[in-house]
């Protein structure tokens, strides 16, 4: 059969393709453009939160710094491994693992790549070839508290979170203590919608804190926070407090603010480190000090947040930049939190 | 009614699948307001420019010639497995469980997470083979609907039974160091699961061509009819071909989960158990030219990731002329049935 004559050819053809790979001489990138490359996590860009935010921070570095961008956007998990490879194997200065989902696949592929630099955000890869940048939620998150308890006249606020995780915690335990901080009294209802992409069980969870008599929400669960807008939409007199990035537009009069996570200044700083070649830092923490996170600027509820709960928050920020209030970022650290007399 | 596959012409399907991939592929790519010379140009360049990159090339060959075997010896025995998928995955949930439970030393533990892949991959393709075995349930329809309850229970039991807790990730825990399939090539991801595909490619060829199993198979396959009236027990062998071709796409999970993502992760595959379709049509159902088919699919995927990077063209292009290519053999596949029965 004509198999058999072929099967000598086969393996011949095999040997030069193995030696290839034994022997060829690595490139190298050309013109002295700094390449910065991005993997997306399966949200993708275009979901209007944490994706499209470090975007927007490539955007600047190509701007600001000339640096030339690629994303490479994910479909399944075993999509982040190939396409950090992909990246790596093409000289990429900097490459960027947007979301803690890929941890792993960062901590794999930087050992074996150890002449190429990585950055991933909201986890911490500890490689000397990768920069973690984490944010401190509960700070931002401490001020959404605040500013709800505030504002609330139910005295009970609720905090929907996505899945129960203790990067979700922060928000969680910055949220409570700072409604604490204002008053005690006010009941902080707490719920996990157990995805990040379910905008359903948002809808169902957030209608659900509402008829226990909360009349402010703070959704941190990725699209599941779609589906609590549009419940409080349907609703008078409650709130929803959005995440990530600026949300206020998207049901203006009911998103009382959102806590902006600046993933883009997150990724801008990287790309910094990067272009001026300079020691790259090993984790960059970006607090409220750094304005790596923060609330809106109330644009559509001007006449709920008023000048006094503004300055009362503008108060507390400072008193978090100076370090006189120590924001907790876990249930037990929020467990035994106590208000200050400011 | 018995599938008569009519294994044909390799050389007017190497024509047919050089006009799909270069012929659509540079429609797409001028739909995408992009040269094909270019767009091509970084598809091989993504492919072969540097040892990394023709390492990653064998990577994605390695990981669809693992699927594609497995689909082959089915598909010689006349079975429609399109259920590699499934197989694949739930080998390698087997694999990364078990490995990440057990500490052993690398000679028990390397071993031992390829056998679970292969285990498991097998169970699960013995199943719509026992079906069809028992019932005559069609094979087709089958391993088609168990790819989607592999999926669901992978994701259940990592994310229920079995949750890491303090993880948002549907996966399992990291396989400890000693489960780890040694890398082959530094700076790469490449590892000795490529050897072990290929030396499994000979074995194969060996068992369909050299053994009276391999025989029988074969003629269950060809002529069922025939093969029947000369005693093949018809049941034995869908049921065993099943079960063999599930395992070798559960062993391809293992390797995936022990060489390159060292845990388990219910997103582990970017759909090889239906790409390795085409893989093993294109190579014309023989272990040897599957070889061939594997690094031909493999540079489509590799460098289909850097043709996005690089030129802009998004990778679809490449899922679109693999699809075109699967319809295509496939179609002409049943049509030769067709006319033969």
């Amino acid at each position: 059969m004509f198999f058999r004559s072929r099967a000598g050819f086969l393996t011949l053809a095999l040997v030069p393709l193995c030696a290839a790979a034994a022997g060829c001489a690595p490139k190298h990138a050309a013109n002295g453009v700094p390449r910065i490359g991005m993997v997306t996590d399966v949200g993708g860009l275009g979901d209007r939160s944490f994706n499209d935010s470090a975007y927007a921070g490539l955007l600047r570095a190509e701007t600001e710094l000339h640096a030339e961008g690629t994303v490479l956007q994910s479909r399944s998990a075993a999509d982040y491994a190939i396409n950090m490879t992909v990246l790596a194997n093409k000289e990429y200065d900097e490459i960027f693992a947007i979301g803690f989902l890929m941890a792993k696949d960062v901590a794999d592929v930087a050992a074996r790549y150890t002449k190429r630099n990585f950055a991933i955000i909201d986890a911490v890869v500890d490689l000397p070839n990768v920069t973690s940048v984490t944010f401190k939620e509960e700070e931002g998150s401490y001020l959404a508290g605040a500013l709800a308890a505030l504002t609330t006249k139910t005295k009970t606020i609720a905090f929907l979170g996505g899945i129960d995780i203790p990067l979700l915690r922060k928000f969680e335990a910055g949220f409570a203590a700072g409604a604490r901080q204002i008053d005690p009294s006010v009941k902080v209802l707490v719920k996990y919608t157990g995805s990040f992409d379910d905008p359903a069980a948002g809808k169902e969870l957030s209608g659900v804190l509402y008829d226990q008599g909360a009349d402010i929400v703070y959704v941190a669960a990725g699209k599941a926070g779609l589906g609590a807008i549009d419940q409080a939409k349907r609703r008078s007199d409650v709130f929803i407090i959005g995440v990530d990035s600026n949300q206020d537009g998207m049901a203006p009069g009911k998103i009382l603010t959102s806590m902006i996570k600046r993933v883009d200044t997150g990724v801008f700083r990287v790309c910094q480190e990067a272009v001026a070649h300079r020691k790259r830092s090993a984790h960059l923490v970006l607090g409220l000090k750094e304005g790596g996170v923060g609330l809106t600027d109330f644009h559509y509820t001007r006449s709920v947040v008023t000048p006094a709960k503004i300055a009362v928050l503008a108060k507390l920020r400072t008193a978090i930049v100076s370090g006189t209030i120590v924001v907790p970022s876990t249930r037990e650290g929020l467990a035994s939190y106590t208000r200050l007399p400011l | 009614m018995p599938y008569a596959f009519v294994r044909g012409r390799a050389f007017r399907d190497i024509v047919i699948v050089l006009v799909l991939v270069f012929g659509v592929g540079s429609i797409a790519m001028l739909l995408a307001h992009v040269s094909p010379l270019v767009a091509f140009g970084a598809l091989f360049d993504g492919a072969f420019g540097t040892r990394e990159e023709v390492a990653e090339t064998l990577v994605q060959a390695t990981n669809l010639l693992f699927p594609a075997l497995g689909i082959a010896v089915a598909f010689r025995a006349g079975l429609f497995n399109i259920g590699a998928e499934g197989q694949l995955i739930l080998g390698g949930f087997a694999a990364g469980w078990l490995g990440a439970q057990l500490p052993l030393p690398w000679y028990l533990a390397i071993p031992m997470v390829l056998v679970a892949g292969a285990l498991a991959g097998g169970v699960w393709g013995a199943i719509p083979g026992f079906l069809r075995a028992r019932f005559g349930a069609n094979e087709v329809i089958a391993t088609l609907m168990l790819n989607v309850v592999a999926v669901l229970l992978a994701t259940y039991l990592v994310n229920g039974p079995l949750a890491l807790p303090g993880s948002g990730a549907s996966e399992t825990p990291s396989l400890p160091h000693a489960a780890q399939l040694p890398d082959l090539v530094a700076d790469s991801r490449l590892t000795w699961a490529f050897p072990i595909a290929l030396g499994l490619a000979f074995v194969l060829r060996w068992m369909l061509q050299r053994t009276v199993f391999g025989y029988e198979l074969r003629a269950a396959g060809d002529a069922p009819e025939a093969a029947k009236r000369a005693g093949i027990d018809l049941r034995r062998t869908a049921f065993v071909a099943m079960a063999l071709s599930g395992a070798i796409a559960g062993l391809g999970g293992a390797t995936i989960v022990a060489g390159e993502l060292h845990r388990f992760n219910t997103g582990l595959s970017p759909g090889y158990g239906f790409i390795a379709i085409a893989v093993a049509l294109v190579g014309n159902l023989d272990p040897l030219w599957i070889i061939v088919a594997s690094l031909a699919f493999g540079v489509l995927q590799s460098g289909g990731i850097a043709m996005q990077a690089e030129a802009g063209v998004p990778r679809d292009v490449v899922a679109l002329v693999t699809g075109l290519v699967i319809i295509a053999l496939a179609g002409r596949r049943v049509v030769a049935a067709r006319r033969s029965t």
